[in-house]
């Protein structure tokens, strides 16, 4: 089922949305793409910022390397003068170790006074046990450094086959060479964890170092570092929901790995006032636009609101108002036509009121013309009729008078001469009843029987069918009360009958109307047939259009059935409708037109 | 139209805050996490971790935070941390790691009435026996736990014992000195001989050592102090037997003592070597998370990781925890069932190991 909408509301809010939509996606769109370029110049930068990290820490491992193999060349010829050398001039070694072939320190050198004395066993430590195992160099994880009580990372290399040396890792001064990448809030870029997670430089905080902290219960490791989700841009927040950007890659040589970030929210704070300046301006272009659209549909659908209001008071005979000139032209148009059309319309109706008085004057004066008419020619037939009653009662009564004149006129022939002449006379009273009734043209509904009707109908038609050779065939429902107008559908039966009986070939000898009325129900069908051969087909849908007729003028008015029709259809509120048809009667076939009337129960 | 917009994006703004701050367990974790004293709290930090990272930090859809924090084994920072965690309204606090920065924390705990404080290796007495807001993994110190020690000690017949202890961990030594001196005593021996602060010089504690006749030497410290202070022993030709508490009982201790710390005798419940199934696992995941092996402490902090994880499950509520632990008694240990009595304190079977070609080894 369709739902009606309101056409205003439908206008006013396809206004709203066009003006709107449009507006929103763009500026989506716009921020979107704002956002985007922002992330991607963020990006940008971090990325760089890791490639050089990631050099650099390639390059102190690189560099601790070359130390070590600078130490195991030289330290048999300089030995102490060596380590003290060294530990002076290289800031990013904290010690050097030298242990013998058991893991005792023979030798040592350490940047800060400590509790570490010659002789000490280290022979349980990890960096012996694996150059001890035939390893030439080896890289420790973080340990907690006996030395300095510092988290420490060691690099040892075998000098010879009786001496290993040791470099234990300044932390501090990865932490001081990631310092250098500031972000614009201060805050420093990068921090560095080993492959494990321990933090190695995170200058921000430094207690983590030392506290050989991880990064394993945090966002950036269970989302990016976990699944290895390198040199990509990442968004994570810190364990205080601090939300932050940046890129995560490994270096080559230790594993380590490399965090470039920045606060997000410091970042996007410009990005995000401009958001909300622009959101905030989206907002007001948004409402000035709703405030023009229903503006707009005011100045527009007002008019034509009225105009409508108007068209609905004017159809159902309701005041109609001035619509006042409205700022466009269309709609003063409209409204100017639909003023026009209000008046022609009016002008219109007066023509067609005048007409249908008209109308209904020629109708009643038609209707009169073809009553008159059939009245005429049932004159001339009731006129023929009566010769052979009347020349019956004059032939009864010249009788009794020469059979009295005679003397031989008994009371039997007397008696059975007057009941002759007493029956024509009836016979003839009749008639005149019946054509009395017909003439009086009284015009009332009322319930008849339709048996009745179809007698009084027969007896009008009698002296005509006769005089034409004309068998009727009756076979009528008895006891069928209908409500009609009982003269006008006589006149209506006379009328089909008319027509048929003129359409009879003079030389037809067998001439059939059958007439057959049932109750259908609510409907009364009545039918009636001739053999006259059937109405041609180019007119048998003009016969019961006013002034048609193919006989000759001394014949028809052109509006017997035309009146039919009126009476039928208008009149009684029923149908009528002509079919030529062919069947068979008493074993022989026929064709001939088919009149058939349904007429409802209630008119 | 714009009222509701408004109306909306309060009530959400509002709900979302409410969320985030409903949404977390926060857990605070204070121990000595840097210096010397870090051996111990890292481990139990790392073994603790673990567990929460198998559960993927969530427990019944809600994020574990966990705020980690170092008291630098020093009273003022621990006071400080305990009162932060406090104003935070962290209620549920793992640790801390020995006794005298858990005599700091215990009483501000105490006077909180929803808060907890849960120490994996805080042994003293000093928190027995108590109905309180504290909770412990490690067994408490009494005469008890020394009953293997002190027969250990009259089987090789150790009568004189030069006591050296970390004077920054007071309330730990105290059990030594007080419940483990009394068993020796019980057990027919004599009082301590001597007793030195280690954090003297190494050389005054040498020439104390060779001034006074002994034949064990009782080292109460962190793992790096025990192993230098052997280590400095053994090149100054001192040969007694020695004998650490379990505070040192970690593989640091060994890879930093070397052959010095071999036969070095210590008092435990937890045995590295154990072929328990469960510890196994734990050594192996461990190994693959850290790339290094674990220590007893890493295990105990493992263990209370599992605990409150199983405990929190049932519910979250702080107030209820200890009532729940205590009422649940048994968990799953990586050496054994771990037992709550009525107080929240553990009961474990102690014995002697000795470490034997770097490894600690239990004595038959």
């Amino acid at each position: 089922m369709i739902r009606i909408k309101s056409l205003k509301s439908k206008i006013l809010i396809y206004l709203i949305l066009f003006a709107t939509i449009p507006m929103l996606i763009s500026s989506i769109m716009i921020l979107n793409e704002m956002y985007k370029t922002k992330k991607e110049s963020i990006f940008i930068r971090h990325y760089q910022i890791l490639k050089q990290v990631e050099e650099e820490s390639d390059n102190i491992v690189s560099h601790i390397e070359y130390l070590a193999v600078y130490v195991k060349d030289k330290y048999l010829i300089k030995k102490t003068n060596l380590l003290k050398g060294l530990i002076r001039v290289q800031k990013n070694i904290s010690a050097i170790l030298i242990l013998n072939k058991h893991g005792k320190l023979i030798n040592f050198s350490t940047k800060n006074k400590s509790m570490v004395y010659k002789g000490y066993d280290y022979s349980n430590r990890k960096y012996f046990k694996e150059i001890s195992s035939g390893k030439e160099t080896y890289w420790s994880e973080v340990y907690l450094s006996p030395i300095s009580s510092l988290p420490s990372i060691s690099y040892s290399i075998r000098i010879d086959e009786e001496h290993i040396a040791v470099l234990v890792i300044n932390l501090g001064l990865l932490n001081d060479f990631v310092k250098k990448f500031k972000s614009a809030s201060k805050d420093t870029l990068v921090r560095i964890t080993d492959k494990h997670g321990v933090y190695l430089a995170y200058p921000d905080k430094p207690e983590f170092i030392s506290q050989q902290k991880l990064i394993l219960n945090s966002d950036i490791y269970t989302k990016y570092i976990s699944k290895n989700y390198t040199n990509k841009q990442i968004i994570y927040n810190s364990n205080r929901f601090e939300k932050y950007i940046g890129v995560y890659g490994t270096s080559k040589k230790l594993k380590w790995n490399i965090i470039v970030y920045e606060s997000y929210d410091y970042l996007f704070k410009t990005f995000n006032t401009l958001v909300w300046f622009l959101v905030m301006f989206i907002i007001i272009l948004i409402l000035i636009s709703i405030y023009f659209s229903i503006r707009f549909s005011k100045s527009v659908l007002m008019p034509l609101e009225k105009v409508s209001i108007n068209m609905d008071n004017f159809t159902h005979n309701k005041e109609v108002t001035d619509i006042k000139d409205s700022n466009y032209d269309e709609l003063n148009k409209l409204v100017t036509n639909f003023e026009l059309m209000r008046e022609r319309i009016k002008h219109r109706e007066d023509e067609i009121r005048l007409e249908i008085e008209k109308n209904k004057e020629k109708d009643i004066q038609l209707f009169e013309q073809s009553k008159m008419a059939a009245m005429g020619e049932m004159i001339g037939n009731i006129a023929h009729q009566w010769r052979q009653p009347l020349s019956v009662i004059s032939t009864s009564a010249t009788a009794m008078l020469m059979q009295k004149e005679y003397g031989i006129l008994s009371d039997e022939k007397f008696e059975n001469s007057c009941e002759s002449i007493n029956n024509q006379a009836q016979y003839l009273s009749k008639t005149i009843d019946d054509f009395k009734n017909f003439i009086k043209g009284d015009r009332n509904l009322e319930e008849v029987s339709i048996k009745t009707c179809i007698d009084s109908f027969i007896s009008l038609i009698t002296p005509s069918a006769t005089g034409n050779n004309i068998k009727m065939i009756l076979n009528i429902d008895k006891n069928i009360l209908w409500k009609v107008y009982p003269n006008e559908l006589i006149q209506c039966f006379i009328n089909i009958f008319n027509n048929s009986k003129d359409a009879y070939a003079k030389d037809c000898d067998n001439k059939l109307f059958f007439i057959e009325v049932h109750e259908n129900g609510n409907t009364l069908d009545l039918t009636f047939k001739d053999n006259a051969g059937g109405i041609p087909k180019d007119v048998i849908n003009k016969i019961f259009e006013p002034y048609f007729t193919t006989k000759h003028k001394s014949k028809g008015t052109g509006l017997g059935l035309h009146m039919t029709y009126n009476i039928i259809t208008e009149g009684m509120k029923g149908n009528i409708s002509v079919i030529n048809e062919e069947y068979i009667y008493e074993d022989k076939k026929y064709k001939g037109a088919s009149f058939i009337i349904s007429i409802p129960k209630n008119i | 139209m714009l009222k509701y917009i408004i109306i909306i994006a309060v009530v959400f703004n509002f709900t979302a805050c409410f969320k985030s701050e409903k949404g977390d367990i926060q857990i605070g974790f204070v121990a000595g996490l840097s210096g010397k004293y870090s051996s111990l709290g890292t481990s139990i930090r790392d073994g603790f971790i673990l567990a929460f990272d198998e559960i993927d930090n969530t427990i019944n859809g809600k994020n574990i935070k966990i705020i980690q924090k170092d008291d630098k084994q020093d009273a003022k920072e621990a006071k400080k941390i305990i009162d932060n965690f406090v104003k935070n309204n962290i209620k549920l606090i793992v640790g801390n790691a020995t006794s005298s920065m858990t005599a700091v924390s215990f009483p501000v705990i105490n006077k909180q009435k929803d808060s907890l404080l849960f120490s994996v290796t805080a042994s003293s007495s000093e928190f027995s026996n108590k109905d309180d807001n504290f909770l412990r993994l490690q067994v408490e110190q009494s005469e008890k736990r020394y009953i293997e020690l002190a027969k250990y000690i009259k089987k090789y017949k150790y009568h004189k014992v030069f006591f050296i202890y970390d004077g920054n961990n007071k309330s730990y030594a105290k059990g030594y000195e007080g419940f483990f001196q009394n068993m020796i005593i019980k057990n027919g021996g004599i009082k301590f001989v001597a007793s030195m602060d280690l954090n003297e010089p190494y050389g005054k504690i040498v020439n104390k050592i060779k001034d006074i006749q002994n034949d064990l030497i009782l080292i109460v410290g962190n793992s790096i102090d025990s192993a230098n202070i052997i280590q400095y022993l053994r090149i100054n030709e001192i040969k007694s037997k020695i004998l650490i508490s379990g505070w040192s009982k970690t593989l640091d201790f060994i890879e930093n003592g070397g052959k010095s710390v071999e036969g070095v005798v210590v008092s435990t419940g937890y045995d590295e070597q154990s072929k328990d199934k469960k510890f196994l696992s734990f050594v192996k995941k461990f190994k693959i998370k850290y790339g290094k092996e674990p220590s007893v402490f890493a295990a105990q902090g493992y263990e209370l990781g599992q605990i409150l994880i199983k405990s929190l499950k049932q519910s979250d509520d702080i107030s209820t925890l200890k009532d729940r632990i205590i009422k649940t008694k048994i968990f799953d240990g990586l050496q054994g069932d771990i037992v709550f009595d009525k107080y929240g304190d553990v009961y474990r079977d102690y014995f002697v190991m000795e470490v034997k070609n770097a490894e600690f080894i239990k004595v038959k």
